[in-house]
């Protein structure tokens, strides 16, 4: 009993380690309270642990569970008790660096499917067509979202000095 | 240089060990204790085992339901000389129907009766046979109605609704038959299946082979009906009059060889039809001279009261149903 609990115990623990941040990431992208996050956390998980299909590759796993976290994000905006979400004004973002957050808090305020694009896209480096397969979309369309994106972040961080934009 | 910037941003974000103790908590309280079980998937709860439960049953029972009704609980032979056999289902609609030659075919043909009753059934096919050339304009057309069925009461009752269709139908297209009802066991059934003949001839056959063992199935399996009966007839009426019995019946359909052989139920209307429309018989002179001594004797034999599952069809006489053995010749 004690062996068995134990594997239960670094199953749990491991998944936690390796994707823990990812899942985080993605609630922050969609979540504006660290209670709502928590909800999230523990369907993600349990949906991991409880998946019976073997995968074919880390990425696949990884791809997966970007999936799911994106779903589960957006049944809990469904869900009749969230329909009030506080505004992005109220966000606390714990980032020191200024310029950070100013483009962080300008990628927040993007509408959610172009939040979606930009964050797989330049944060977990996948490509277009990965993105269409992950969130089931035309690949056409995921290069609108990113495209309109882009042309929305150029015009809100005008600021910047370099002018680098996205 | 922005992208850099919004890689490092959201660098920042880390799931933080209280969200992850939190999570695991959760995690190992809500999983099963080995890890095999926990990556299962959780089992149905009660109320999708209930809906589960609810719609196996209505799969079933819409699948016995459909079966039961699918099923022929007895059979009707129809006989006119195309051989048409319907199944019958316990609420009395028609969920088959078999054709014996090619003129069953035909008459099938084109025709809709399935989840019909009886009586409409027969009617659409009697019509049909008759509106194909199959019933003779001079009335010389014998219907015979078999019932197959181990149910005695029911057989009647399949026997009378289908006299009843053919009735119709000869009237609405101004013709005359003469129709003949018998009723056979279900077992008789299977035996006239592996001679390929309709139980009704079999039956006849039958009663022709009780007055002469020299006939063989095989040698009247395609001779018409009426010709059967005359041909019964014949045999009774010399077998009366070798054993001097003045009372002379015209054959018909009937289940009890042995009553009909010692010439004590000869009941029938042929006879009677006969004299009422003459008959043209290629054969069978002799019959139509036994068909009208035939009812002569009948109607001076009224010591014995006439109780006959027979009808009259179109004005022509119809015979009995065998299944009352104790039957008498119709008048």
């Amino acid at each position: 009993m004690e062996k068995t609990s134990s594997g239960t115990n670094d199953v749990v623990t491991e998944a936690l380690d390796k994707y823990s941040d990812m899942v985080r990431r993605i609630c922050f992208m969609y979540l504006k309270s660290e209670a709502d996050v928590e909800d999230i956390f523990q369907n993600v998980f349990l949906k991991l642990l409880q998946n019976k299909k073997p995968f074919e590759s880390d990425a696949h796993e990884k791809a997966w569970l970007c999936r799911v976290t994106i779903n589960e994000c957006k049944d809990f905006h469904k869900s009749f008790f969230r329909k009030n979400t506080c505004s992005i004004d109220n966000l606390e973002i714990p980032i020191e660096d200024k310029s950070e957050e100013g483009v962080l808090r300008e990628v927040l305020s993007l509408p959610q499917k172009y939040r979606n694009v930009i964050y797989l896209f330049y944060f977990e480096d996948y490509s277009v067509p990965e993105i269409a397969t992950i969130l089931g979309r035309n690949q056409n369309t995921i290069y609108t979202h990113l495209r309109r994106a882009k042309a929305i972040l150029k015009n809100k961080l005008r600021g910047f000095d370099d002018g680098n934009y996205f | 240089m922005m992208e850099t910037i919004f890689r490092s941003a959201v660098n920042h974000i880390h799931a933080k060990e209280d969200l992850k103790r939190k999570t695991k908590d959760y995690l190992i309280a809500n999983l099963s204790i080995t890890p095999t079980a926990a990556q299962s998937k959780p089992g149905r709860s009660v109320r999708q085992r209930a809906v589960l439960a609810a719609c196996t049953v209505i799969f079933v029972g819409a699948i016995s339901a459909a079966a039961v009704y699918k099923t022929p609980a007895s059979y009707l032979s129809l006989d006119i000389n195309p051989g048409v056999e319907l199944g019958v289902n316990r609420f009395g609609k028609i969920v088959s129907a078999t054709a014996y030659d090619n003129a069953g075919v035909t008459i099938l043909d084109g025709q809709n009766i399935m989840d019909t009753d009886v009586k409409t059934a027969v009617h659409t096919l009697v019509k049909s046979a008759a509106q194909k050339g199959f019933v003779a304009q001079d009335g010389s057309t014998v219907i015979l109605v078999t019932s197959e069925t181990d149910n005695p009461s029911n057989a009647i009752e399949l026997e009378n609704t289908a006299a009843q269709g053919v009735e119709t139908a000869i009237k609405s297209e101004g013709k005359t038959v003469t129709i003949s009802k018998d009723h056979i066991p279900l077992e008789k059934r299977d035996e006239a299946k592996k001679l390929d003949i309709t139980p009704g001839k079999l039956s006849l056959i039958q009663k022709l082979q009780a007055l002469d063992p020299s006939v063989t199935v095989t040698e009247y399996k395609d001779v018409k009906t009426k010709d059967i009966i005359k041909k019964i007839d014949e045999l009774k009426k010399s077998e009366n009059a070798n054993s001097g019995d003045t009372k002379d019946s015209p054959a018909l359909p009937d289940n009890s060889d042995s009553d009909e052989a010692a010439g004590k139920d000869t009941p029938n209307s042929p006879g009677t039809a006969i004299d009422k429309n003459p008959q043209e018989t290629d054969n069978g002179n002799s019959s139509v001279s036994s068909g009208e001594s035939g009812k002569d004797t009948v109607s001076s034999s009224s010591a014995a009261p006439e109780k006959e599952n027979s009808q009259t069809a179109s004005s022509k006489v119809s015979s009995r149903s065998s299944s009352s053995p104790s039957s008498h010749p119709k008048r």
